[in-house]
């Protein structure tokens, strides 16, 4: 296991971006969107510890606060993905025929449409643009994982173990349930965390294109859009959002680097 | 007993006008209730698709396989009847058996599906059957990758008896083996046999396995059959050119 620090860290990391995700309200010494006017691009300070933003609110708070976004919308809708795509990725598999080339071809249909398309054609139909990420995200990425999940479960589903099940009278709902999934999991946690880590970019891409968020939120990358207009008078801005969109991220692509190659070596040693 | 009337098996080819493939040629013959039987041939002959049809898992192309009278590929109950009458025990039992899964929980899966055994039951079971296959109880809770290859063919044997087959087919049995475990694998799939009262299909390329296992030779080449003698340990009874070659070649002649 020399990949073990990448996983130490990339928990390290995660870890810490949840808490701060969760504790917001506690850790914050002022109202994210209390603007002070006279307080525009305040230098830090014990009551704002980072300074002051362009509109005079707390820069420390609305980092904390926005944490809340990129990880409150990120997981919870991925990991919902995550098990339906689990589920009916390797049923179809398994089922294979009329029923498997359906869902080939609605994921080959939906991956040809980028998320940014997705997201800025469905803003105008949605009035919540939260709704309007979550669905965005979730006809895209289901796609994705679908089809990970697709192309894992076809090797293992050639497996001569499967057939075993099957004489052993194991009905398909068993053999989905307790061969091809326990198997196809590990190889879809790697992608399920380097997933994260994209669609965290991708939510701070659109409040960045003001797609979907309403101005102002304390979201990453709309902060960072709105940092723009300061680039030169308070760089800081710029940097102390970048930073934490930065790090987050590579939290959890190192976590989904450093499991696939401890994945990877497990499955080469058993193969032998 | 089972019977095989006109069974054959043809593979479709993917390129248009190509002839189909023909894995099995039209054969019939039947195999007696605890009889011990070989079907020998060379890769590629249709053993193993003869095999397969046998165990309810390849839909032949014609003909139809009885099991006491009854046609197996009716519908889907009757085929799964079948995977119960019939075990295979495929060629290699390293794939065979689910890496994810404990050896105890691979051999308990016949006793949960078939018989719907209590948790407690099943356990009590399934160490009987590892007792009965030489296999220690404390591999109960390992992973197939833990034990060694005579082991995991030794539980894909456990896992197929717990089903009670009428008849079990070895798909090259000992395939990879070294010889003194390849001899003492034969040996327990005999006691086994001559305990439980199965019919035994052992499928093998080796002539030499096929004389001290069965009492009946099948022989197959290109997917026909060459030759089917009553075989009692005289190498004479076999008429076919192509039989007297692989005795040859197994120095029996």
């Amino acid at each position: 296991m020399r990949r073990k620090w990448q996983i130490i860290i990339g928990i390290i990391l995660i870890a810490f971006f949840i808490l701060i995700a969760f504790a917001a309200p506690m850790l914050a010494p002022n109202d994210p969107n209390a603007t002070n006017l006279a307080m525009k691009n305040a230098e830090p300070s014990a009551e704002y510890p980072l300074g002051c933003d362009q509109m005079g609110r707390c820069e420390l708070s609305r980092l904390l606060y926005g944490a809340r976004y990129s990880l409150g919308l990120s997981i919870p809708v991925l990991i919902v993905l995550a098990v339906i795509a689990l589920f009916a990725g390797s049923f179809s598999c398994y089922i294979g025929g009329m029923i498997d080339e359906i869902v080939r071809v609605l994921c080959d249909i939906l991956m040809a449409f980028p998320l940014l398309v997705i997201a800025m054609a469905l803003v105008t139909s949605f009035e919540n643009p939260t709704v309007c990420i979550i669905v965005a995200i979730s006809i895209s990425m289901t796609a994705w994982f679908l089809r990970m999940v697709r192309s894992y479960a076809k090797t293992e589903c050639s497996k001569e173990y499967i057939e075993a099940a099957r004489i052993s009278g194991a009905s398909s709902i068993r053999i989905v349930v307790m061969h091809l999934i326990p198997n196809v999991l590990p190889q879809f946690i790697v992608y399920f965390t380097t997933g994260i880590a994209s669609v965290i970019i991708s939510i701070s891409g659109f409040a960045f294109l003001g797609v979907g968020l309403v101005k102002g939120t304390s979201e990453w990358g709309a902060m960072l859009n709105e940092a723009r207009n300061s680039l030169y008078s308070n760089p800081n801005l710029i940097i102390y959002p970048g930073i934490c969109l930065l790090v987050c991220c590579a939290g959890f692509n190192l976590l989904g680097e450093g499991l696939r190659d401890s994945i990877g070596k497990e499955d080469d040693i058993s193969g032998t | 007993m089972i019977e095989l009337n006109d069974v054959c098996c043809r593979f479709r080819k993917r390129k248009f006008g190509d002839k189909d493939f023909v894995a099995v040629a039209p054969v019939s013959l039947s195999f007696q209730d605890g009889g011990r039987y070989a079907i020998v041939g060379e890769s590629g002959s249709g053993k193993t698709t003869l095999a397969r049809m046998i165990a309810g898992l390849q839909f032949p192309s014609g003909g139809n396989i009885l099991v006491d009278g009854h046609g197996i590929y009716k519908n889907r109950k009757t085929v799964r009847g079948q995977y119960k009458s019939v075990q295979l025990i495929q060629q290699n039992s390293a794939s065979a058996l689910d890496p994810k899964m404990t050896v105890g929980k691979s051999v308990e899966e016949p006793l949960r599906c078939f018989f719907h055994m209590e948790k407690q039951e099943r356990k009590k079971k399934c160490l009987e059957l590892f007792s009965l296959c030489n296999l220690p109880a404390s591999y109960y809770a390992r992973l197939p990758s833990e034990l060694s290859g005579g082991e995991q063919k030794r539980v894909a044997i456990a896992r197929a008896l717990a089903a009670e087959p009428k008849c079990l087919i070895f798909d090259e049995a000992t395939n990879g083996f070294d010889l003194p475990l390849r001899k003492k694998i034969i040996e327990e799939i005999i006691v086994l046999q001559k305990q439980l009262g199965f019919t035994l299909i052992f499928i093998t390329h080796d002539m030499e396995l096929a004389v001290v296992i069965a009492d009946e030779i099948l022989v197959m080449k290109e997917s026909v059959l060459m030759e089917q003698v009553a075989f009692t340990g005289d190498t004479t009874v076999f008429s076919n050119e192509y039989s007297k070659i692989l005795l040859r070649a197994s120095g029996l002649l």
